[in-house]
């Protein structure tokens, strides 16, 4: 007997007479959900590395203001970067919601 | 026919919560559409991709026209010539040197393109111009057919630049001893291979994002309107401020990214004419 199969069974039967409708496609809801879950751990890491650039370059500001405008375009420029490897993370679970959504 | 009953029959449920915030970042169909446009496949975004070429085309050549008749440039054409010494001077001599000079309009060509288009999905009324969003740069499409034409810019430049294929085929790969060689070359075709396709998905999320952002904020006002008289009222302007706010924030962001395209591609481009050794 395969057990994960079984207890994920029973945990869906019990939930089926807690609540008399049930969403026909449960397993597919709650797939969406984790989906979403990792878009937002892709978010932690992001928010991570661009309050660190953030931190070094206001840092650096300080101690050199003349060089100012070099360093700001710098942490936009790096900012934007690694805003876009939080995005990629996005669109991946937006094909995941998307793709087992509502059709197959 | 009468233009305005038409554009208001096919008016978009712009301030109805539709199905999901999504279809109003989707594509659709042009409102004053005679049928065979759809056919053809002249989406509303496409046709906002080609309206930011007209209007590219337009910026260059308004000033082009009259560069070799004015002795000092006029404002617009200080504008034009501050924005081609920026891409010169931040973006490719830095990186390709003096004789980068000749692909300074290809640079500039993207920079402008990307910029326009960006900014055309954050005029408002356009909306009504269509079922969809009205960013042309939020389709994966679009952004991936301006990716495949960097990456073959850059690469048709490497070629030519360097003489024969084989010369640029060698060059693609750091010279290292022959026993790394099988490691170092699929990473570096994987590599290649990976570097356009995030450029155009970088594009596409970030435009893709904002607006479903603000698309998400503006539906509140309509899915709190049964029942929250007052409390509808207040989540009704908090979200119209905040979706102010991240219009800006979409403004910066437009700017930004056709910077890092255009930056990017630059970078690509000095990679493939002057490998380094």
């Amino acid at each position: 007997m395969n057990i994960p199969v079984e207890t994920l069974n029973s945990v869906v039967s019990l939930l089926a007479q807690a609540e008399p409708a049930l969403p026909p496609n449960l397993y597919k809801a709650i797939g969406a959900g984790i989906a979403g879950i990792g878009a937002g751990l892709a978010c932690i890491g992001v928010g991570i590395g661009i309050g660190r650039i953030a931190s070094s370059s206001v840092e650096s500001i300080a101690r050199q203001p003349e060089a100012s405008g070099d360093i700001r375009g710098a942490m936009i420029l790096t900012s934007a970067f690694i805003e876009g490897v939080c995005l990629f993370a996005v669109v991946v679970s937006l094909l995941a919601v998307m793709g087992f959504g509502t059709s197959g | 026919m009468n233009l305005t009953a038409s554009v208001f029959q096919g008016i978009p449920p712009l301030v109805l919560g539709a199905a999901s915030p999504l279809v109003h970042v989707s594509d659709g169909r042009l409102t004053i559409d005679p049928g065979f446009l759809w056919q053809l496949g002249i989406t509303k975004q496409t046709f906002m991709f080609m309206l930011g070429g007209a209007l590219t085309l337009l910026f260059f050549w308004s000033y082009a026209r009259r560069v070799g008749k004015e002795p000092v440039p006029s404002r617009w054409g200080n504008l034009v010539e501050s924005l081609l010494e920026f891409i010169r001077d931040q973006m490719t001599r830095p990186f390709i040197g003096e004789h980068g000079d000749r692909y300074v309009p290809l640079i500039t060509t993207f920079f402008v393109y990307i910029l326009i288009t960006n900014l055309l999905g954050l005029v408002p009324l356009f909306d009504y111009l269509g079922h969809g969003s009205n960013t042309g740069t939020g389709q994966l499409a679009i952004t991936g057919a301006l990716a495949l034409s960097a990456f073959v810019s850059y690469h048709g430049l490497g070629i030519k630049e360097q003489g024969s294929l084989w010369t640029y085929f060698k060059n693609l790969f750091p010279h290292v001893p022959l026993f790394v060689l099988p490691i170092i070359v699929p990473v570096e075709i994987i590599a290649h291979i990976v570097r356009p396709c995030a450029l155009a998905i970088r594009l596409f999320a970030n435009m893709l994002a904002g607006h479903t952002m603000i698309a998400v904020l503006l539906g509140f006002t309509v899915v709190f309107k049964e029942g929250f008289e007052i409390a509808g009222f207040a989540i009704a302007a908090t979200s119209v401020l905040a979706v102010t706010a991240l219009t800006f924030l979409e403004l910066l962001v437009a700017v930004i990214q056709a910077f890092v395209f255009a930056f990017l591609t630059t970078v690509f481009l000095a990679g493939a004419v002057h490998p380094e050794h």
